[in-house]
C-alpha cells in the first residue's frame, strides 16, 4: 500500500471535513431569526441581547467569525456552550466515549447475530429457516428504531424487570438495552447482505472445485466461501456505520443514555448553537474517519487489491 | 416512447392480477388505500376531537367507545391515531413531492447534459447521500427550529439527492437508446426531448421508489417528532405521541402501543406496495434499489 | 481383459426448477477402463458436465441424481455416504478440472494454499512435506519457479498457468481417474495447444492413468482420446473408438457431427449443419430424442427409445437403424 495512496486519502478526508465544517458554520449563521434572541427567550432586554452577542462575537462579520472558528478548531477549541457555560470540547469529551462504546457493542452484537444468520440462511436456502429469516428481516426493516426501542424497553425493563429503566446501575447494565436496540436496527440489513453475498459466492466455480477436492462442507463454507463473501460485507458494514451514528441518537434518547446523541438533542431544544455545531462536527468526523479507515484497510482483506497496489 | 394510456394501464392490470396471488401486494395496497381513506375522512371517522382534554380520564385504559384508551390528559387515543394518519400522509406526500419536483429536473439535466454540470451535481449529491440520513435530517431541523413544517422540509431536502441519483441513472440508460437519436434527428428541441421522451422512461422507477420513500418519510417524520424535533404538542402526530407518552409506558402502555402499531403498519404497507409495483413494472429492478 | 475402473449404468439426473423438471440425463451409460482415455462429446447443454459432476456427486441444486448406478472399482458410488465420497473418492481416486481456471480457483487463497490443502486432505503428512510435494507436482506440469508460485494468488497468473495449477492440484494425490471438463475452452488457441501437450505427456508418463475428457471440440477429442462417447440431449448416442467415430460414424447424429466440421484436406470447405434445434429437456421428445432432426427417422423412432446396443467389439450405438 503506497504512501501516495494513504496520503491522498488523508487529504481527501481533510477537505471533506473542511467542507462540512464550513457548511455547518455558515448554515448556523443563516438560521432564520436571531439566535441570541431565540436563546435568551422573549423576556430578554435589548442590552442583554447586545451583551451576549458581543460575548459570542456574533456582531463580527461572517468571514471573521469563520476564520476564528477554524483557528479555534485547530487548537481544539470548539466554542463554549451557552446553556451549560462550559467549553464544548469538554462536554463532548465526556459523552463521546460513551457513545463510542454504545456503537462498538452494538456493532459486535449485530455482526455476531447477522453474519451467522445470513450464512446459515444462504447455505440452507429454501429451507424453513431461510424463509423465516427472510420474513423476519423484511419485517424488521419496517420497524422504526424508536418503535423497537420502546418495545424492548417495555418488555425487558418494565414487564420483566431485567434491566434498569432509568439511568442507574453500572455502565454494563445501562449499555445492554440500547446496544441491543441499535444492533437490531442494523442486523437485518447486514444479515440480508451476508445472505446474498454468500449465495453469490456459493454458486461460484471455485466452490465446486473445493468440494471436488473432497473438503468437508464445513471447510468449504468457512474457509472458501465465507472469506470471499466477507469482502463486500466489510464495506457494507462500513457504510452501515452511518446508520449506527444516526440510530444512536434516537436510541440514546429512548433509554436516556448519557451519550453524545442525548447531548445534541438537548442542545437543539435549547438552541445552543455552539454545542450543536460541535456535536455535528464530531459526528461527521467520526463518520468520515471510519469511512477512510474502511477504504484503507479494504486492501488488507482483499488480496486482489493488495497486490495490485 | 410517449406515456400513453397503454403504458400506464398495462402494468396496473398486471398489478391487480398479481395482487390476487401475492398477499403482500394485497396487504400493501390495502394499507395505503386505507391510509388515504382515513386521512381524507378523518373528521368523519374520528369519534372524538383529538385535542379534547378531559382530565377525569387521564391515562384511562381502553373501554367501551374508546377502543384505544385515553392519553395522559384524557384525550381519545383512537381519534388521535386517526388524525395522526392524516398528518403522516401529509408529511410523506409533501416531503416526497419536494424531492420529486426538485430532484427530478436536476437528475434529468444532470444525466442528459453531462459534462461539468453533471460532475458538480454528482459530487454534491454523493456527499449528501453518504451522510447518515438521520443526522442530516436532525441537523436541518436543528437549524430551522423544531416544527412539523420544518421536519417536512428536512425530509424533503434529504430526498432530493436520492431522486437526483435515481433519475440520473434512468436518464443515462435512456439517453443511449435509439429513439432519442431519432428525436434529435427530427430536430426536436432539447426541453421537448427531455420531457416527452426521457422523462416517461423514468416514470416507472420514479413511481416505485416514491412509494418506498413515502414509507421512509413516515418513518423519519415519526422519528423527528419522537425526538421532539417535529410536530409539537398538542399535534396528534404518531411519533410525537410515542415520544411524549413513553414516560407512561410502565403504567399505561396503550398510549404508546397504538401509535407504534400504526407507524409500523403504515411503513410496511408502503414497502409492500413499493415492492409489488416494482415487480409489476419491471421485475429486473428487484434488489437494484435498496430504498 | 481390461480392468474396469468406472462403470456408469443408466444414470438419470433431473433438475427440479421453477419452470419444470428438466430431464438432464436419461439412462446414460458408459465405461472407462484403467489407463483408458475417453472423450465425451456433444453440443452445449447435452449433459456432458452433468454426467461428469454426477460421478463425484457434485450435481448442483436443484438437480438430483434420480436413478442408475455408478461403479468405481466395483463400488456403487451412489450408495455410499457423502462422507465416504469426500474421504475416499473426491480428490483422491477421482479428480476433476474445470473450464475456466480463473473462476475455478479461489481468488483469496494462494495457489500454494489451495494445492497444499488438497494434498493434506488425503495424505497424512506435515505442511512442509506437503509443500515439497506441491512444488514437485508444479514442476511436473511445467511451471517455472514453483516455490515462488506457491505464494502467488490466482489473479497474478495467466490463464495457461492457472490451468496448470489446477491440473497440478488435481494430480497431487495420484487419482485413478481424471475428469477434465472443457479444460481448454476458455484459453487462447496457442495456450490450448500447450495444455493439451502437457496432458498428453502426463498421460504418456503415466501420471494420468484414466481420463474422461469432455469437450464440444471434435478436433481436440481426436487427438486425445482412445474412445469417444457421443451424447445428445441427455442420452448417449454412440460409443466407439476414435477412429471409427471419425471414419465410420454409425448414429445419425454422429454422422451429422462429422459432417459439420470442415475438412479442407478432403475437399470439404464449408460447415455443414444439422437441421432443427436442440430439444427442450423439460418436455423432451418421445422415443429417440434425436428423431425430429434425423433424416433416417422411422415410425418406431418417435415411439420407442433405442437402447445402447453393441455393434462390434466395444462399440455401441443407440439407434433403431441398428
Amino acid at each position: 500500500m503506497s504512501f501516495r495512496f494513504v496520503a491522498s486519502k488523508v487529504v481527501q478526508t481533510f477537505i471533506t471535513l473542511l467542507i462540512i465544517v464550513s457548511i455547518v458554520m455558515l448554515s448556523l449563521a443563516m438560521v432564520p431569526g436571531d439566535p441570541v434572541r431565540l436563546m435568551l427567550g422573549p423576556y430578554a432586554t435589548e442590552e442583554q441581547i447586545q451583551l451576549v452577542r458581543e460575548q459570542l462575537g456574533l456582531n463580527l462579520p461572517l468571514h471573521i467569525r469563520y476564520v476564528r472558528y477554524l483557528t479555534g478548531l485547530l487548537q481544539g477549541d470548539l466554542g463554549r456552550s451557552y446553556h451549560y457555560d462550559l467549553p464544548v470540547a469538554e462536554l463532548i469529551s465526556i459523552v463521546y466515549p460513551r457513545t463510542l462504546w454504545l456503537v462498538a457493542v452494538a456493532l459486535i452484537f449485530s455482526l455476531s447475530i447477522a453474519i451467522p444468520v445470513g450464512v446459515i440462511s444462504a447455505v440452507r436456502q429454501y429451507s424453513a429457516l431461510d424463509y423465516a429469516v427472510r420474513f423476519l428481516t423484511y419485517i424488521a426493516v419496517c420497524i422504526p428504531i424508536f418503535v423497537f426501542g420502546i418495545m424492548l424497553l417495555h418488555l425487558l425493563a418494565v414487564r420483566i424487570p431485567i434491566f434498569p429503566v432509568a439511568v442507574v446501575g453500572s455502565t454494563t447494565e445501562i449499555i445492554v438495552l440500547p446496544a441491543l436496540t441499535l444492533s437490531v436496527y442494523s442486523a437485518p440489513a447486514i444479515a440480508r447482505m451476508t445472505r446474498s453475498s454468500m449465495l453469490d459466492v456459493v454458486r461460484q466455480d471455485y466452490i465446486t472445485t473445493a468440494r471436488a477436492k473432497g473438503l468437508s462442507e464445513r471447510r468449504v463454507i468457512l474457509k472458501h466461501a465465507l472469506r470471499n463473501a466477507l469482502i463486500p460485507i466489510y464495506t457494507y458494514t462500513g457504510l452501515q456505520f452511518g446508520l449506527f451514528l444516526g440510530g444512536s441518537i434516537i436510541t440514546e434518547t429512548i433509554f436516556a443514555y448519557p451519550g453524545m446523541g442525548t447531548l445534541m438533542v438537548n442542545a437543539i431544544y435549547e438552541r445552543d448553537y455552539p454545542l450543536i455545531q460541535g456535536c455535528v462536527l464530531v459526528f461527521a468526523l467520526s463518520f468520515i474517519l471510519v469511512n477512510m479507515f474502511i477504504d484503507l484497510t479494504y486492501a488488507l482483506i482483499d488480496p486482489r487489491i493488495k497486490r495490485a497496489r | 416512447m410517449r406515456l400513453s394510456l397503454l403504458n400506464v394501464a398495462g402494468p396496473f392490470a398486471v398489478l391487480i392480477g398479481r395482487m390476487r396471488r401475492d398477499k403482500m401486494a394485497l396487504f400493501g395496497a390495502t394499507v395505503v388505500t386505507g391510509l388515504f381513506f382515513v386521512a381524507i375522512f378523518a373528521p368523519v371517522l374520528a369519534p372524538y376531537d383529538p385535542l379534547l382534554i378531559d382530565l377525569n380520564y387521564r391515562l384511562a385504559p381502553p373501554e367501551q367507545g374508546h377502543p384505544f384508551g385515553f392519553d395522559w390528559v384524557g384525550r381519545d387515543v383512537l381519534s388521535r391515531v386517526i388524525y395522526g394518519g392524516r398528518l403522516a400522509l401529509i408529511a410523506a406526500l409533501a416531503s416526497v413531492s419536494i424531492g420529486v419536483f426538485i430532484g427530478t429536473p436536476l437528475g434529468l439535466f444532470s444525466g442528459y447534459i453531462g459534462g461539468k454540470l453533471d460532475t458538480v451535481i454528482m459530487r454534491a449529491t454523493d456527499s449528501l447521500l453518504s451522510f447518515p440520513y438521520l443526522l442530516l435530517v436532525i441537523l436541518i431541523v436543528a437549524l430551522l427550529g423544531p416544527s412539523f413544517e420544518n421536519a417536512i422540509l428536512a425530509i424533503g431536502i434529504w430526498s432530493i439527492p436520492n431522486y437526483i441519483r435515481l433519475v440520473r441513472a434512468s436518464t443515462l440508460s435512456i439517453k443511449e437508446r435509439e429513439f432519442i437519436d431519432a428525436a434529435k434527428a427530427t430536430g426536436e428541441s432539447f426541453l421537448s426531448i427531455i420531457f416527452r421522451h426521457v422523462f416517461p422512461g423514468c416514470a416507472s422507477v420514479l413511481l416505485v421508489q416514491s412509494t418506498i420513500y413515502l414509507g421512509r418519510a413516515i418513518e423519519m417524520s415519526a422519528a423527528l417528532s419522537f425526538l421532539g424535533l417535529g410536530a409539537q404538542p398538542p399535534t396528534p402526530e404518531w411519533g410525537a405521541m410515542v415520544g411524549l407518552g413513553r414516560i407512561y409506558l410502565q403504567v399505561s402502555p396503550h398510549v404508546v402501543i397504538f401509535p407504534c402499531i400504526a407507524i409500523f403498519i403504515a411503513i410496511m404497507g408502503f414497502n409492500a406496495l413499493g415492492d409489488a409495483l416494482r415487480d409489476a413494472l419491471d421485475p429486473r429492478l428487484r434488489g437494484l434499489f435498496r430504498g | 481383459m481390461t480392468d474396469e475402473l468406472l462403470d456408469v449404468k443408466n444414470l438419470t439426473v433431473r433438475y427440479f426448477t421453477e419452470e419444470g423438471v428438466v430431464e438432464a440425463l436419461d439412462g446414460v451409460s458408459f465405461k472407462i477402463s484403467m489407463g483408458e482415455r475417453v472423450g465425451l462429446v456433444g453440443e452445449s447443454g447435452c449433459g456432458k458436465s452433468t454426467a461428469a459432476l454426477s460421478i463425484l456427486r457434485l450435481v448442483p441444486l436443484p438437480g438430483k441424481i434420480t436413478g442408475g448406478k455408478i461403479f468405481l472399482e466395483g463400488v456403487n458410488l451412489l450408495e455410499i455416504s457423502i462422507d465416504e465420497m469426500r474421504r475416499r473418492v473426491r480428490g483422491s481416486k477421482v479428480s476433476m478440472i474445470f473450464q475456466e481456471p480463473s473462476r475455478a480457483l479461489n481468488p483469496v487463497l494462494t495457489a500454494g494454499e489451495q494445492i497444499v490443502e488438497a494434498i493434506q486432505l488425503h495424505q497424512k503428512i506435515s505442511k512442509s512435506e506437503a509443500e515439497e510435494r506441491a512444488i514437485k507436482v508444479l514442476e511436473e506440469v511445467g511451471l517455472p519457479n514453483p516455490p515462488e508460485l506457491l505464494k502467488r494468488y490466482p489473479f497474478e497468473l495467466s490463464g495457461g498457468m492457472q490451468q496448470r495449477v489446477m491440473i497440478a492440484m488435481a494430480l497431487s494425490c495420484n487419482p485413478r481417474l481424471l475428469i477434465a471438463d472443457e479444460p481448454t475452452s476458455s484459453l487462447d488457441v496457442t495456450i490450448e495447444a500447450q495444455i493439451l501437450d502437457l496432458i498428453k505427456s502426463l498421460m504418456d508418463q503415466g501420471d494420468i492413468s484414466a481420463m474422461l475428457f469432455i469437450t464440444h471440440d471434435l478436433a481436440l477429442i481426436s487427438e486425445i482420446s482412445d474412445k469417444i462417447v457421443v451424447m445428445y440431449a441427455g442420452t448417449v448416442a454412440e460409443i466407439s473408438d476414435t477412429e471409427t467415430i471419425f471414419e465410420d460414424p454409425k448414429h445419425p447424429y454422429s454422422k451429422g457431427l462429422m459432417e459439420v466440421v470442415p475438412d479442407p484436406f478432403r475437399g470439404k470447405r464449408t460447415f455443414g449443419t444439422i437441421p432443427g434445434d436442440i430439444p427442450s429437456l423439460i418436455a423432451p421428445p418421445s422415443g429417440c430424442r434425436f428423431h425430429k432432426r434425423c433424416m433416417y427417422a422411422k415410425e418406431i423412432c418417435a415411439k420407442q427409445r433405442p437402447t445402447l446396443e453393441r455393434i462390434e467389439g466395444e462399440n455401441y450405438v443407440a439407434c433403431h437403424l441398428f
